[in-house]
């Protein structure tokens, strides 16, 4: 290994602590929500209302008393929610795909496939999840529903130009003339070997998925209330936003943690499973 | 280094001041030594080869002389260069970047990757002189013209303009070879050069190497696994093994007369026309019996006796339609075949061209038979291996294995077919999933057969023992293990289905020679005890010799000439037949020419 190697590594395992922690921390505050909050989060209290930083409301609380660290918490929740479901989505329909089209790379399934997931991928996650709500009306279920489906084209590319380089590798040839039908070659040699990839894509595919459905609370076409979310406390923060900034600071702060944090995670997996990428953007 | 090296090395003429000193050089890791401490100099105009298998250390002595160790690696000794001041271990990475190119230079083993593929090869030469200032920009370009014609390349105005992707791998490296020629450096370091290169052309690279170095008295150090190769080029031979040169001298003594055991070992492996008491090659376990001066006696008699002893046609395999009959049909049949691929078009409105791998080839192979093919890359000997299995549909001609006619088979015949052909392929590191234990992977053909669990195991358990390996090894995953018994994983999955034919792709050429002969032994056993066809590919003659009865020579995708082994090889008729046969470097030819 080179110096320039080790020195990448080195980065590549730093991004990877840190991304990890981030995660940790979402992750964390999601799990301690379910056994205790300091407070009620549906609960007003409008003595309480607008205060800033304390020792009784850590975060403050908002126009109707509520506590904003309690909502933070709950917040988490659906954001882990929305990405775990809207990636579940993505992979295991973009992955069986992209594979089939980078197995018979000459056919005209592949084709098929592939020109589909361009009119996909030319097709913008947002506008899909507006046209999502307008039908099936607004809230979580669609909105995870819509972003799953606008990810499948970068599940499927991802799938088929790892499979494509599987596929012409000598030991794809062994098993072919070891008899090995196309089904147990696809499950058994290629997605183990392209599992790495694909779980860098996944954590990518999370970090979207949290911003596009924060985005879409705060449009009001997401979650919706009473359900807390970190883009609806954004969304409802806006008319306060002179007045009372941390309001919508603790929101964005999260809502940036959580995505740089499975950003990061990316990243360090990416040089992790391919040292070819290593000291790429 | 041992006492009789020094020895029995030429005495060096008083007024030779060395060129290049090192003393008790030794390479670390944090954790472990790799090269132990070691001396050696070179004087100006000496041509000294260091040999040894892969992992003995040569090129990482190689680096820390030119200073292109890895960070993590520490070097400690010394090593002085004459006409510069100082310890060359002691210089920081811009002092020592001065030094190379200029004073010294280095010739790497990959031509295709070790050109800057966005720059005219002129200029790459050119830019040699300009960044060490030793010409003005015109004088520059005008001797990278003049060093393009040096190294034989032909029109090298034309060449000079060419990028590195429209040369091939033996005018690559030929550009290599000027650049670090172009500041007339004192030492030249060449690792492994002509590794990567096919014999007729490595022959001719080798020839320039030689002449460049004793026309302008350069110091040379040339770092290979091929003793052949040695031979050849170098006066002087330091043998390394394991981190240390456990031999050294000239090069007359070290290959007739070698005091240690490992080069006695590695000159026995490498000699592929010597056999033991048994008819097998000789390993380095068993180079004790071996005579190491029957190389400088041999005028090439070839062993014939005892190989046609061997190649009598196996007759009885029990499939043979009517056992009766002389002629038996033969078990493999091709005839006129032709394989055409279509490139992707370049152009949206340029005509997809084509490519002739296959042209009219026809052969015939009989039950038994081991049955060689030989050619350099792209004459087209992976292509018909490849059709042979149904792995890749053919353009024209008939192609019979056994009883499927390949052509015109379903998926189902197919299959059935590969159940009585397997393949063992070229790269062991390639050709088994790095995800898979190693007892999945043998087992992988049975599964295909839908053979039940239990009996898969018993099955993969016996076939691992038949290839040498231990039954401890079935969990392990093939990164744990050396080239050689990967290669004999590879062997112990196209065995385990019990095949009628066995065909090898290039199965030992990217192995050591010391393991080579152990896998080749283990190859002729083995098609003896399961009574195989062999058909073995390879573009190495001597390995064709040793192991086959007949063969074929294919060049671009035709096949030239065909015949019995002795006949092919001693009186070839075709005049490429004969270029192969003289260009393949034999340590008995390089003895040869060097004493006459």
């Amino acid at each position: 290994m080179t110096t320039r190697l080790v020195a990448s590594r080195r980065r590549a395992d730093a991004s990877l602590v840190i991304g990890i922690v981030l995660i940790g921390i979402v992750i964390g505050m999601a799990l301690v929500s379910y056994l205790w909050t300091p407070y009620n989060p549906t609960q007003a209290m409008p003595a309480d209302r607008l205060q800033g930083m304390s020792a009784d409301h850590i975060f403050g609380t908002d126009r109707y008393g509520r506590d904003t660290f309690t909502w933070i918490m709950y917040g988490a929740r659906i954001t882990l929610l929305v990405g775990v479901v809207s990636v579940a989505i993505a992979a295991l329909i973009g992955v069986p795909l992209g594979v089939l089209a980078g197995m018979t790379p000459y056919g005209w399934l592949s084709g098929l496939i592939m020109r589909g997931n361009d009119l996909l991928l030319a097709f913008p996650a947002l506008l899909l999840a507006i046209v999502f709500s307008a039908v099936f009306g607004p809230g979580t279920g669609p909105a995870m529903v819509a972003l799953g489906i606008a990810s499948i084209p970068g599940f499927a590319r991802v799938a088929r130009s790892g499979t494509l380089q599987v596929m012409s590798t000598e030991y794809i040839m062994a098993a072919r003339a070891a008899n090995r039908r196309i089904g147990p070659i696809a499950v058994f040699h290629v997605l183990p070997n392209i599992a790495g990839m694909i779980i860098v894509q996944a954590s990518v595919a999370f970090a979207l998925a949290i911003l596009a459905e924060a985005g879409l609370s705060f449009l009001g076409l997401g979650t919706q209330p009473p359900t807390p979310s970190w883009g609806r406390m954004l969304q409802e923060s806006q008319q306060y936003l002179s007045s009372h900034p941390m309001l919508a600071l603790w929101p964005g702060l999260f809502i940036a943690a959580a995505v740089l944090g499975f950003n990061l995670l990316g990243d360090g997996l990416r040089d992790r499973f391919d040292p070819k990428l290593k000291g790429r953007d | 280094m041992p006492a009789h090296a020094s020895a029995a090395a030429p005495p060096a003429p008083v007024s030779k001041r060395s060129l290049l000193e090192v003393t008790d050089l030794s390479i670390t890791t944090a954790q472990t030594t790799l090269v132990h401490p070691t001396s050696f100099t070179i004087a100006p105009g000496e041509r000294v080869g260091l040999i040894g298998e892969s992992g003995s250390g040569k090129s990482l002595t190689a680096s820390a002389v030119m200073g292109l160790l890895p960070e993590e690696l520490t070097a400690t000794g010394s090593i002085t260069l004459a006409g510069t001041e100082g310890d060359l271990l002691e210089r920081s990475d811009r002092q020592i970047a001065r030094l190379r190119g200029l004073n010294m230079s280095m010739v790497f083993q990959e031509p295709m990757s070790a050109l800057n593929p966005l720059m005219r090869v002129g200029a790459q030469v050119a830019e040699v002189m300009r960044i060490h200032r030793t010409q003005s920009k015109t004088d520059a370009a005008r001797r990278a013209i003049d060093l393009l014609g040096l190294v034989q390349l032909p029109d090298p105005q034309a060449t000079a303009r060419a990028y590195p992707h429209q040369l091939s791998g033996g005018q690559r490296q030929r550009v290599m070879l000027a650049m670090a020629l172009a500041n007339d450096p004192q030492l030249l370091i060449c690792d492994e050069p002509t590794t990567a290169l096919d014999v007729t052309v490595q022959r001719q690279v080798l020839d320039l190497v030689l002449n460049a170095v004793t026309t302008s008295d350069t110091g040379l150090l040339f770092i290979t696994h091929d003793l052949a190769v040695v031979a050849r080029v170098c006066e002087k031979v330091m043998v390394m093994y394991h981190g240390e040169i456990v031999e050294a001298g000239a090069t007359e003594q070290i290959f007739t007369d070698p005091q240690h055991d490992y080069t006695r070992g590695l000159l026995a492996a490498s000699d592929l026309t010597a056999t033991d008491d048994d008819g097998r090659l000789f390993t380095i376990a068993t180079a004790r019996a071996y005579d190491a001066a029957r190389l400088s006696r041999a005028r090439f008699t070839p062993p014939e006796a005892q190989v046609t002893g061997e190649q009598q046609v196996a007759t009885a395999s029990g499939t043979a339609n009517d056992p009766g009959a002389q002629e038996q049909a033969p078990l493999i049949e091709i005839e006129g075949l032709h394989k055409t691929y279509q490139r992707t078009k370049s152009g949206l409105f340029s005509r997809a061209d084509t490519v002739d791998a296959l042209t009219d080839v026809t052969l015939s192979i009989r039950a038994g038979q081991r049955f060689g093919i030989v050619g350099e890359s792209g004459s087209g000997k992976s292509t018909l291996l490849r059709i042979l299995s149904g792995l890749e549909p053919l353009t024209s001609g008939y192609v019979r294995v056994g009883d499927c006619e390949i052509a015109s088979a379903s998926q189902a015949q197919l299959r059935a077919m590969r159940e009585e052909l397997q393949i063992v392929f070229q790269d062991p590191f390639a050709s088994l999933d790095p995800r898979m234990q190693v007892a999945d992977i043998v087992a992988e053909p049975l599964v295909a057969m839908g053979v039940p669990a239990a009996q898969r195991r018993e099955k993969v358990s016996e076939t691992l023992e038949a290839v040498g390996l231990d039954a401890c090894s079935r969990a392990r995953y093939p990164h744990q293990f050396s080239g050689g018994q990967r290669q004999r994983i590879s062997i112990a999955r196209a065995l385990v289905c019990r095949p009628r034919i066995l065909v090898a792709d290039e199965p030992v050429s990217a192995l050591d020679v010391s393991v080579r002969a152990q896998v080749l032994n283990l190859l002729t056993d083995l098609v003896e005890d399961y009574e195989l066809t062999l058909v073995f590919v390879s573009h190495d003659l001597g390995v064709v010799r040793h192991l086959c009865s007949d063969v074929v020579v294919m060049k671009d995708g035709r096949i030239v000439e065909s015949g019995d082994v002795a006949s092919i090889y001693d009186h070839p008729q075709h005049e490429y037949t004969a270029s192969l046969v003289a260009a393949t470097p034999t340590l008995a030819a390089a003895l040869d020419e060097r004493a006459g």
